[in-house]
């Protein structure tokens, strides 16, 4: 049995069978019933268990109600396994709370991260050899329990996930997901537990051979739980059990017990049949660059040029900047959704404005993100707090950039990465700024994989910027970064990134030229771009190629080139804006969004004004479909789908049409309403479409999402002055949050007009809580908003 | 316009990631379920809120739509697994009539559902995920025992 440890077995089954009351919290019984426990732990032991697992799997204080005092279970419970089991190492075993994490559930990490804290302190006091993460189904629960049980104990910590059938937690993480987050958090041996029996488990095990660096661990049910008259039945006996655990051995896997329905005779049985084997001989993962998300993994590799969507950084954004500022979070959630459909495989996240707490808004900008994304996040800035606030939420395991050759960087950024996980960007700079050359680049490259090394971090944890500089400043630029590249492909064998577009800085017709610097550097062997998603493409133009390859002397051809080549003006249309704003209208009233946002270009390119397409087009379709709505001949999908169009239409004017002193009136000549569903309520579809609508009709609307604290409410509302504030509750359990939050806005001199709704809310409740409007609907939002900040 | 209407829905109704779960048992004269779409179901609609109030409410129908699908199956089964002479009753959801919300907490309980299909409540007794539901049918014609 070389290289094979037994773990032990069912722990409910055991304790159930020895007379625990149905409901009853077995945790209880470290108090009441020690022997019964003790017992337990001493048949394992015997059957041949070398590591049992103390009776502390719900003794967290977000699952425990019992009457007993947390620690005093913990310490009993470790000690009563020393006692049971004395040939055997204790650990401390750490369960799910039973609670899902925010944006799935309402529990936050750091919650959930204090309660798993406190265990492993007991648990490290009381004794424990070793701290066994086991049966999450949530990768941030996941992170939460490992990363309190590193940073809270210097004890081992295995960790284990119960997958479903089709080898996903619950919430949707892969095989593979689930491997580069717990081998970026450096947990000792990792594996499943529960949810399957062993002959379901072994694909899932094969899969997780290829990519483990770490002991692998399975704990299988015995066989696929059946509720029988309200009792949990498992059917696979000991003989037959042994027999399958033995090909998840021969898999890779080198830490064997059981789960659910699993006792001693199952882990005897594994032992016998495992006598004289030996843990299988598999060849070690090959080493790749890989970040995940939640549910997703993406791996790095030369000459694939990804793209990292580039458009959450506030550089040169000012619509971004704002809604940072003021804590809106529906920009930053579109500019995320519109990256991920236009391609990208990696989202940036960079929150560095000027006089705002950088720290805190990455943090909430980074849920934000991976509220609605599938894909890994690269977590963007300077500040050490923010990324270590940010790191430690990430669902999953993020691109960190970045490091620098200089001592400062280094010495700051590598602890926090070993801390929390994450595949780190090196910048080819250090203390004397950027290197002129391909050469001193790559040395700075080298001796950040040096220093890196120092604190266990091998070349595939880094991904290397190259720098773009622009070619206008100096010819050679793309030359060097290009030869950077190549360089760093094939002499030091690392993944590579570049932010393409700073090499167009200065020149005309940009994304061409970033586009060939793109191609370019992916035949040069780039892994990743940081770019804008809907622009960049894999293509070189000619003159391009010549600018970027410093054949075209000062770039004065491309400039002649694309000084030529500026659109013409527009051309009036035969059939005139009168002709346009008909079609404009009936776009919208059909709720085409394509048509419509055509027809307001249509407009413009006509000669219309900004102001004309806004008060001939887009206003007389809204009217119409409202009043129409409000009559009860359109309904809501109609509405809504008429408000979409009419917002694409708006957009096209604020793009293309809006100047300084023409037409923003509509827009920002109003104050904001601020919108929230209320605390404790994390239903907020309701709310997002009142949101839409209100956008839709030209209001200026600061979403602060869901589950949001009245102070939270109160300071927003305040600090942007708000002409409104609108509020959402679903729940009976949550309106009380809506009348508190009231209250609170009039205590603090608030001057905003309230306006509340939600599927209890009703005008009476408005009344009674003192808000100034009750919305029956979404629509009935927007009436209201005209007739306290204007049409 | 509805034509417009149930082109877009249609074509989200295909997009829509549904893997609807559910477990149900018995409990002496009572059925106990739970359904799920599950946090996949949630993350789609949290991205199409984002850009689409028009979408965020057809995704809000497909939601309901299956997830009452899914308690139907579920329910389904349990009748299947009646005796004879006994009867199941309609089906009632906490939060409706007299059936306190907070009764969500033990069904997810007595169904082991978080750990089983991803189903939790919240402090506010709010299912997660969202498109979760809970429900009892009596059963008539049995003795009752638990």
């Amino acid at each position: 049995m070389e290289g094979i440890d037994f773990l032990d077995g069912g722990f409910g089954t055991m304790v159930q069978a020895a007379g625990l009351p149905p409901g009853k919290d077995p945790t209880d019984w470290n108090v009441e019933n020690p022997d019964a426990v003790a017992s337990v732990h001493r048949a394992y032991a015997e059957s041949g268990s070398r590591i049992v697992l103390a009776n502390t799997f719900g003794a967290n204080r977000l699952k425990y109600h019992g009457p007993y005092d947390l620690k005093e279970l913990v310490a009993s419970a470790i000690s009563i396994a020393r006692r049971g089991a004395a040939s055997a190492k204790v650990a401390l075993d750490i369960g799910p709370t039973g609670r899902l994490l925010k944006p799935a559930g309402d529990l936050d990490f750091d919650d959930a991260y204090e309660a798993f804290a406190e265990m492993v302190r007991f648990g490290a006091e009381a004794g424990a050899d070793l701290v066994f993460v086991e049966t999450m189904g949530d990768t941030r629960e996941l992170k939460a329990a490992v990363l309190a049980a590193k940073l809270n104990s210097n004890l081992p910590v295995y960790a284990t996930v119960a997958l479903d059938e089709s080898g996903k937690l619950l919430t949707g993480a892969s095989v593979e997901c689930v491997a580069t987050l717990l081998e970026s958090l450096g947990v000792d041996a990792y594996g499943f537990n529960c949810g399957l029996g062993p002959d379901r488990m072994l694909p899932f095990v094969e899969r997780l051979a290829k990519v483990s660096t770490r002991p692998i661990i399975v704990k299988p049910n015995a066989g696929m739980p059946k509720i029988v008259d309200g009792k949990t039945v498992f059917t696979v006996g000991p003989e037959e059990f042994a027999k399958t655990v033995a090909k998840l051995v021969d898999a890779g896997a080198s830490i064997v017990g059981g789960c659910c329905g699993t006792t001693p005779a199952h882990i005897a049985a594994v032992r016998d049949s495992l006598s004289g084997a030996s843990a299988a001989r598999l060849p070690a993962p090959v080493p790749r660059t890989v970040v995940s998300s939640g549910t997703g993994v993406v791996e790095l590799r030369p000459h694939a040029g990804l793209v990292i969507g580039e458009r959450i950084n506030p550089t040169g954004k000012k619509l971004l900047k704002e809604a940072y500022l003021r804590g809106d979070t529906a920009y930053v959630l579109r500019e995320a959704v519109k990256q991920i459909d236009a391609g990208a495989e990696v989202l940036d996240v960079n929150c560095g404005v000027p006089g705002i707490d950088e720290a805190a808004t990455l943090e909430r900008t980074v849920e934000t993100v991976q509220s609605v994304a599938a894909c890994p996040i690269q977590v963007d800035t300077a500040d050490p707090v923010a990324l270590e606030r940010a790191l430690r939420r990430v669902n999953g395991k993020p691109l960190v950039n970045s490091v620098n050759g200089k001592r400062e960087s280094m010495d700051a950024v590598f602890p926090i990465v070993k801390k929390y996980g994450g595949a780190i960007v090196g910048l080819c700079l250090d203390e004397s700024g950027i290197p002129a050359t391909a050469d001193g680049r790559i040395a700075i490259a080298r001796r950040i994989l040096d220093e890196g090394a120092k604190y266990g971090f091998a070349k595939s944890d880094f991904v290397f910027d190259a720098l773009t500089l622009a070619v206008s400043a100096d010819p050679q630029a793309a030359v060097v970064t290009l030869e950077t590249v190549r360089r760093l492909t094939e002499e030091l064998g690392v993944n590579t990134v570049l932010g393409v577009s700073n090499v167009s800085f200065g020149l005309p017709n940009r994304p061409v030229l970033n586009n060939a610097m793109y191609a370019l550097a992916k035949r040069n062997g780039l892994s990743s771009a940081i770019a804008n998603p809907t622009l960049i493409r894999d293509v070189i133009d000619q003159a391009a190629e010549d600018v970027l390859l410093a054949r075209d002397r000062n770039c004065e051809k491309w400039i002649a080139l694309n000084a030529a080549a500026q659109p013409a003006a527009p051309v009036a249309s035969a059939k005139g804006a009168e002709g346009g704003a008909q079609a404009l209208g009936a776009a919208i009233r059909r709720g085409l969004r394509d048509d419509a946002a055509a027809a307001a270009k249509a407009m413009l390119a006509a000669g219309a004004g900004a102001m004309e397409v806004i008060e001939k087009g887009i206003v007389p379709a809204l009217e119409l479909v409202g009043d129409a709505f409000e009559k009860g001949t359109a309904f809501l999908p109609q509405l809504l789908m008429a408000a979409d169009a009419a917002g694409d239409a708006f957009a096209v004017v604020r793009r293309d049409g809006m100047k300084a002193a023409d037409g923003a009136s509509r827009v920002s000549g109003r104050r904001p309403i601020v919108i929230a569903t209320v605390k404790g309520d994390i239903h907020d579809i309701g709310k997002n479409i009142v949101r839409a609508l209100l956008e839709n009709y030209g209001f200026d609307v600061i979403d602060l999402g869901r589950d949001v604290a009245p102070e939270a409410i109160v300071e927003r509302a305040k600090a942007c002055g708000a002409g409104m504030v609108g509020l959402s509750a679903l729940m009976t359990t949550t309106v009380g949050a809506m009348a508190e939050t009231i209250r609170q806005l009039k205590a603090a001199g608030v001057d905003a007009k309230t306006f509340v709704g939600g599927a209890v809310v009703t005008q009476d409740y408005a009344d009674s809580i003192g808000a100034d409007f009750y919305a029956k609907d979404a629509m009935q939002s927007v009436r209201i908003a005209e007739r306290v900040l204007g049409a | 316009m509805s034509g417009a209407c149930d082109i877009r829905r249609a074509e989200l109704e295909r997009e829509a990631p549904v893997e609807a779960k559910g477990v149900w048992a018995r409990f002496g004269g009572r059925v106990y379920m739970c359904g799920t779409l599950g946090a996949a179901f949630d993350a789609w609609q949290r991205r199409l809120a984002a850009l689409s109030g028009a979408d965020a409410y057809f995704s809000q129908q497909i939601g309901l739509d299956a997830v009452e699908r899914e308690m139907d199956r579920l329910e389904a089964e349990a009748r299947a697994s009646l005796a004879p002479g006994e009867k199941l009753m309609p089906r009632r959801s906490p939060g409706y009539g007299e059936m306190p919300l907070s009764l969500s907490r033990e069904i997810v309980d007595r169904l082991e559902a978080t750990r089983r299909i991803g189903v939790a409540v919240t402090d506010s007794c709010l299912l997660v995920p969202s498109k979760s539901v809970t429900a009892i049918c009596e059963i008539g014609g049995c003795d009752g025992r638990d």
